[in-house]
């Protein structure tokens, strides 16, 4: 005789077995992208949206690569899409920190989208760049209303405002970054827009882990340094707010560096100051020239020493920041921390010269409030300004290892594009944190 | 004694697995939120008589009674109204058919739209009856004071007698939405050129943007917006047909007459509060087709008006005004729209019944003297 309860756990252990074997068979299938290369793109549309340009298409941008369209000619589709890619951020750092940002506005693609991303490539981890499939791609941008709205779910006249069309041959295992640019100043709407492809080097490179590299590139429109000469309506606002903002830079200039002590922690606290004291030896020296130019093409990095910490921290943590000092051919930098004489100093980039501050006192490149940058900025003699805009340190602070904090030297672009500036990190992989 | 534990159990479970299988209908009946139709609301409102009375003789009364259908109504008050010379139902008598069910049709939408769906920027378009596209803006600036703006008109919050500051706009009806206005909308069905060749008044504008090359432009694409003084304007600062038509276009920079409109810019007098300047910066000057001179709208020493300055003087803040009005007391230098005063504390408190004429290509706004001194000017 069979009990009750017996059938019940026989009954019971079938139907574990049954689900077992039914969850057992369920295969997953990874996506794979055969033959990748990857791609990030920056939206570079920085003109300001007021009430002035409110006739212009606004500087928010759909990209599609290889777009369908329906009978009447309407874009409909496409294999990659890329929406609601906002203005970008003056700071690209070296691992994609907004991926779990949940607002619509992406400032740089792939950015918060879920899309497969780059591997680490030589040491340099591409989770930054997204794969796309290699051979030749049809690139559209659109610009498109500032809304939650996904791309085509839009009315019909708002799927229409084409701004770039073109075709692209993306080679397998090469990395890219792709940006919309203004070509040229101009007064009619919509303004000249062009595309721009750099294939990056830096995965080919041999850097060394003890110094800090960077390269220039000066994106303007054409023109615009010649059209938009003097001060900022708004005075120094620009700088007292530590933010990348700022007036044109020449469109040929020379580049020199300096090297300062005691930068501000990380990450910023409001208002602690930035040091003014040189590092001795490191005064304007010079670099190279950047030229304004859309051509495509990777500048050539320069180094600068990243100086291990004279303190007590084992030398582990750097607090040094840099200074590149921008001169029009002809003009050189004075001695000492300010490389100009006059009121304000470097306060205000213009045609002759201007300087591109490297420190913590950014935050991270999103600016300060003016009243803490005030006491934040490094002046001397309180007024003569030592830069005219501000991107974050080339060093990162980093946990790793046994350590709370860490230097490491980033590689970096930085990019000058109409009246304000850009920085692209990216940085070899780091031990993660731990106990060790 | 086992055995029966376990059947209990057991039917215990299959009461339980029988009762999860019942499915409750939770559907409620749909509440209405209102009880009137459109036409029930303007017809029972004294605020919206005059307007209850243009629908009703338009024909489109019974459309707006339709339980059924969806509408959105832009109710112009009776104020809103007046300031168009209309004070009683009968003054509507005077108005050709077609006109008036073109001014009916221009205020109602085809669709059901809540203030809270319209995306929170500027210049949203919605199409209207006539098949005609509004502007609808909507913005946070300015504390608040032009949240919700129609082509320029400033839509009247609902009244509230609560402490909450967030505002309400429209009344709901069975139908859809009612949003009172307190001017009209003014729709011109064609181009800015159009809009001046069909009033009589604007001959001296058109001679001199005939004589200064602008004027063909003004059918095209745009979009524009024309600042437009009448010929009594131009003839009260000795500028006469024959004067404009004898200027030396080489004396002159083009500004004497490019300064009556910008391109390509369509600008609603409540866009300047709706987009305001960053704080720190003083105006947000306009570029006229002279690259010379900049163009500035209801900011900094303009006032409630418009100024033309210097291009080299529009970032400072000692402009360099080439308008009639230059040496007059900061705040009040601008060349004031017509029936509007020269300063007011804010855009809102503006007349608005001879600004915002929305056609095809831009926007006209009627102006009470001319904008540019030809004398300060010369090459």
């Amino acid at each position: 005789m069979i009990h009750f309860d017996t059938i019940i756990q026989r009954g019971g252990m079938l139907l574990c077995c049954v689900l077992l074997i039914t969850t057992g068979c369920r295969k997953t299938t990874y996506n794979v992208i055969p033959e990748a290369a990857y791609l990030r793109v920056f939206n570079s549309l920085n003109y300001d949206v007021d009430v002035t340009t409110k006739d212009q298409p606004p500087p928010f941008l759909a990209m599609i690569i290889d777009p369908e369209y329906d009978a009447s000619g309407l874009v409909t589709g496409g294999k990659i899409v890329g929406d609601h890619l906002d203005q970008r951020s003056a700071y690209a750092g070296p691992y994609p920190a907004n991926a779990g940002n949940t607002s619509f506005r992406n400032t740089e693609y792939p950015g918060s989208k879920k899309v497969l991303v780059g591997p680490i490539l030589n040491g340099f981890n591409l989770s930054s760049w997204a794969q796309i499939p290699s051979g030749r791609h049809r690139v559209l941008f659109y610009s498109r209303p500032i809304s939650e709205a996904p791309f085509f779910s839009l009315p019909e006249r708002d799927r229409k405002s084409l701004l770039v069309d073109s075709t692209i041959d993306f080679t397998p295992g090469e990395v890219y970054t792709m940006e919309v640019l203004q070509k040229t100043v101009a007064t009619q709407y919509p303004l000249p827009i062009t595309l721009y492809l750099r294939k990056e080097q830096f995965t080919r490179m041999p850097f060394s882990d003890t110094m800090l590299y960077a390269n220039f590139y000066n994106l303007s429109a054409e023109g615009y340094a010649a059209a938009n000469p003097g001060a900022h309506p708004s005075g120094l606002q620009g700088y007292v707010n530590a933010n990348n903002k700022c007036r044109a830079f020449g469109d040929t200039m020379n580049i020199y560096y300096s090297l300062f002590t005691d930068d501000c922690p990380y990450p910023y606290v409001d208002g602690s100051p930035t040091g003014n004291t040189l590092i001795p030896g490191f005064n304007n020296l010079w670099l190279g020239t950047v030229v304004r130019s859309h051509v495509a093409g990777v500048a050539p990095y320069y180094s600068v020493p990243m100086f291990a910490a004279p303190d007590t921290t084992g030398g582990i943590l750097s607090r040094q920041w840099e200074l590149f000092i921008l001169m029009r051919p002809g003009l050189f930098p004075l001695p000492g921390p300010v490389a100009v004489d006059g009121s304000n100093g470097m306060a205000q980039a213009n045609a002759q010269f201007g300087a591109i501050g490297c420190s913590n006192g950014s935050n991270d490149g999103k600016g300060t409030t003016s009243a803490l940058a005030r006491r934040s900025v490094p002046r001397v003699d309180f007024t003569d300004l030592i830069a005219s805009s501000w991107l974050p340190n080339l060093i990162r602070y980093t946990a790793s290892g046994p350590y709370v904090q860490r230097s490491f030297s980033t590689i970096s672009s930085i990019e000058i594009i109409n009246n304000r500036v850009y920085m692209m990190s990216v940085q070899r992989s780091y031990p993660p944190p731990g106990n060790q | 004694m086992t055995k029966r534990i376990y059947t209990g159990c057991f039917i215990a479970l299959l009461l339980l697995v029988a009762a999860s299988c019942k499915k409750p209908d939770f559907e409620a009946e749909q509440q209405a939120q209102a009880t009137g139709t459109i036409s029930d609301y303007l017809n029972n409102n004294f605020d919206l008589s005059l307007f209850a009375a243009a629908v009703r003789k338009a024909g489109l009364m019974d459309s707006l009674d339709q339980a059924a259908a969806t509408f959105t109504v832009m109710a112009p008050t009776n104020s809103a109204l007046n300031k168009d010379s209309v004070f009683n139902p009968s003054d509507f008598d005077h108005w050709p058919e077609d006109s008036l069910r073109y001014f009916v049709r221009t205020h109602i939408l085809s669709s059901k739209l809540f203030y809270s769906d319209v995306p929170l920027s500027s210049d949203n378009r919605y199409s209207n009856l006539n098949g005609v596209q509004l502007y609808l803006s909507r913005s946070n600036a300015a504390n608040g004071t032009v949240p919700f703006t129609v082509n320029g008109v400033n839509v009247i919050k609902e009244s509230s007698l609560s402490t909450t500051t967030t505002a309400r706009f429209g009344a709901t009806q069975l139908n859809g939405v009612v949003y009172p206005l307190p001017n009209t909308i003014k729709v011109y069905p064609g181009t800015v050129q159009a809009f001046l060749q069909s009033r009589p008044y604007f001959s001296h504008l058109i001679t001199g943007l005939k004589k200064f090359g602008y004027w063909e432009q003004m059918g095209s694409d745009g979009p524009f917006t024309v600042f437009a003084p009448s010929d009594s304007s131009f003839e009260r600062r000795g500028m006469t047909l024959d004067s404009i038509g004898r200027m030396d276009i080489n004396h002159y920079d083009p500004v004497v007459f490019g300064g009556y409109f910008l391109k390509p810019n369509h600008v609603f007098v409540t866009d300047m509060a709706q987009l305001p300047p960053v704080s720190g910066v003083l105006s947000l000057p306009f570029q006229t087709p002279s690259a010379n001179y900049k163009l500035i709208m209801c900011q900094s020493a303009m006032g409630s008006g418009v100024g033309i300055v210097t291009a080299a003087s529009a970032s400072t803040s000692s402009l360099v005004i080439v308008s009639p009005y230059f040496s007059n007391p900061y705040g009040t230098q601008g060349t004031p729209f017509l029936g509007e005063p020269y300063w007011v504390l804010s855009l809102t408190t503006l007349n608005g019944a001879y600004i915002n004429y929305t056609c095809s290509n831009g926007i006209v706004h009627l102006m009470a003297d001319i904008v540019v001194m030809p004398e300060k000017v010369t090459k």
